[in-house]
């Protein structure tokens, strides 16, 4: 599982869509994926469709598609996740605090895998290794996915079908202010894309 | 089978005992906390006591009771603290890769709250990492903690409970590691002394197959084996430390080699080389470029890591 990425090595100068992403700001590709991703914003229901593609959020720099805002001090955010495309059992879609737009940025997440099983990864430093913290699968279906800062600590939550939340843990994390917060996708290989409908999206200050 | 490993490695900062430890080999202070700690074992218990300032962070101050193992494992034991203490004082299972006090390591503990924690540091002298569990105060505990190839998992019970699967990380160890239990006052004017009970350290059994293959094709089937030893990178490729065996298997056309990356047996297959025979499988290549020498590499892995080995005998 533990896949070293073609360093995708993004320009700063990111085609950022901005403006039309409800409780986000702007949407891109992170790493420069072959498949070029999407993020459809639907104002009327408040549901995001985004479209990733790329080798992985992992290792020492990442390849997906990412719709954030930027954001300072503590805050949570919430999400439902719902793959609507089949692939490989790793693909992921993730609730994400990402210090820059670099590959190989420093970042947390909450992901949920297409096969169910949720984790907490983190990147600690720049091009580093990322950690991982993975929870026993529970199988596919639409995850509702929970993250809170406060301070240095970020607590996750999650349920599966309608489930009352449930807490994970807490880790610690150095990752300050500003933060870009948001939702990614990647399919966990270069040759398909997935779509992830987030629906229910908070992010409170 | 059973791997019992009795070597003890003691580095000159460790004032280690030896005696009766049980299933353990060797016990010690790791971080020089000002005050001493001790293990004792009696009646199929062990009473462990330890300072220190914590296990965090860069560096490390507690008491260690371990034994090497190579390979996967489970650890198992019961533990509570006896009096009061700090709320982030910590006891629990510990693999360690060496007693330096900024050692990687990995750990399943619980702090004096009950609140259990799942820790490692990936590489020496970084920051640890940490995932805290959800609890509801504290009590005795069963703990375990499963080595499989670079996963360690952490299985949690509070009272008399099975112990439930809660989370795994991953970290990569260079075999042998240090397996044990450790105590931590999170303090360096205290001590704290925990009982763990019904411990029990099993090497898992590799599983074994025999495969038999059908061939077609020109020519006899030759096997024959190899013995291998590589350089310091040999536990970032998954390697045996020591000697190892690589079986060479020729026949109909293929041109295999058997090889034990990750504590299984990996086929490879040789493909085109401009020199030497080179094969490949899942994210590694074996490459025996004759006089140039024998590597284990891999593009994928985190690194690109490469190991250099050479032949001891063959036969």
């Amino acid at each position: 599982m533990r896949e070293l990425l073609l360093m995708g090595l993004l320009a700063a100068s990111a085609f950022a869509q901005a403006g039309k992403f409800g409780s986000f700001s702007n949407s891109d590709d992170i790493g420069a994926p072959p498949r070029k991703g999407a993020a459809e914003f639907d104002a009327s229901t408040g549901q995001y469709k985004i479209t990733g593609s790329g080798t992985d959020i992992w290792g020492k720099a990442d390849q997906f598609h990412y719709v954030w805002r930027e954001m300072s001090g503590n805050f949570a955010v919430t999400a439902t996740a719902q793959f609507l495309t089949d692939g490989i059992a790793h693909r992921k879609a993730v609730l994400m605090l990402r210090k820059r737009l670099d590959a190989d940025s420093p970042f947390v997440h909450l992901a949920i895998h297409g096969d169910g099983m949720p984790a907490v990864q983190f990147r600690n430093t720049k091009a580093d290794d990322t950690n991982t913290v993975d929870f026993p699968i529970e199988g596919p279906g639409t995850w509702k996915l929970k993250l809170v800062r406060q301070g240095t600590t970020i607590t996750v939550w999650v349920s599966k079908d309608g489930a009352p939340l449930r807490e994970l843990g807490h880790t610690t994390n150095q990752l300050g202010s500003p933060v870009l917060v948001g939702l990614g996708v990647s399919s966990h290989t270069q040759e398909a894309s997935n779509t992830v409908l987030f629906s229910d999206v908070s992010v409170e200050q | 089978m059973r791997h019992l490993l009795l070597i003890c490695l003691l580095s000159g900062a460790i004032s280690a005992q030896s005696g009766n430890l049980g299933i353990f080999t060797n016990s010690g202070d790791v971080g020089g906390p000002a005050i001493k700690g001790s293990a004792e074992f009696s009646n199929g218990q062990y009473r462990i006591t330890g300072s220190g300032a914590n296990m965090f962070g860069k560096q490390d101050q507690f008491h260690y009771i371990w034994r090497e193992v190579s390979g996967n494992f489970t650890i198992a034991a019961t533990m509570r603290f006896l009096g009061q203490g700090a709320d982030h004082r910590k006891a629990g299972i510990m693999v360690r890769q060496t007693l330096d006090t900024d050692a990687a390591y990995a750990d399943v503990v619980i702090h004096g709250t009950g609140m259990p924690g799942l820790q490692w540091r990936s590489k020496q002298g970084e920051d640890t990492n940490v995932f805290d569990i959800p609890f509801d105060g504290p009590g005795t505990f069963r703990i375990q903690l499963v080595r499989t190839g670079v996963r360690i998992y952490m299985y949690i019970a509070k009272g008399g409970a099975e112990p439930k699967e809660i989370a795994h990380t991953e970290v990569s160890f260079r075999n042998p590691v240090l397996v044990g239990l450790a105590v931590c006052s999170h303090r360096t004017d205290a001590s704290d002394t925990v009982v763990f009970s019904d411990v029990s350290v099993e090497a898992q059994a590799p599983a074994r197959a025999d495969l038999t293959l059908s061939l077609t094709g020109p020519g006899a089937i030759s096997r024959h084996v190899a013995e291998f030893q590589c350089d310091e990178h040999a536990g970032a490729l998954g390697l045996p430390s020591g000697p190892f065996a690589v079986e060479y298997v020729n026949g109909a056309g293929n041109s295999l080699a058997v090889v034990p990356v990750g504590g299984r047996s990996l086929i490879f297959s040789n493909v085109t080389s401009g020199s030497g025979a080179r094969y490949a499988a899942d994210r590694y290549i074996w490459w025996d470029a004759g006089s140039r020498g024998v590597h284990l590499y891999s593009d994928s892995l985190a690194g690109k890591a490469e190991t250099s080995c050479h032949a001891l005998s063959a036969n």
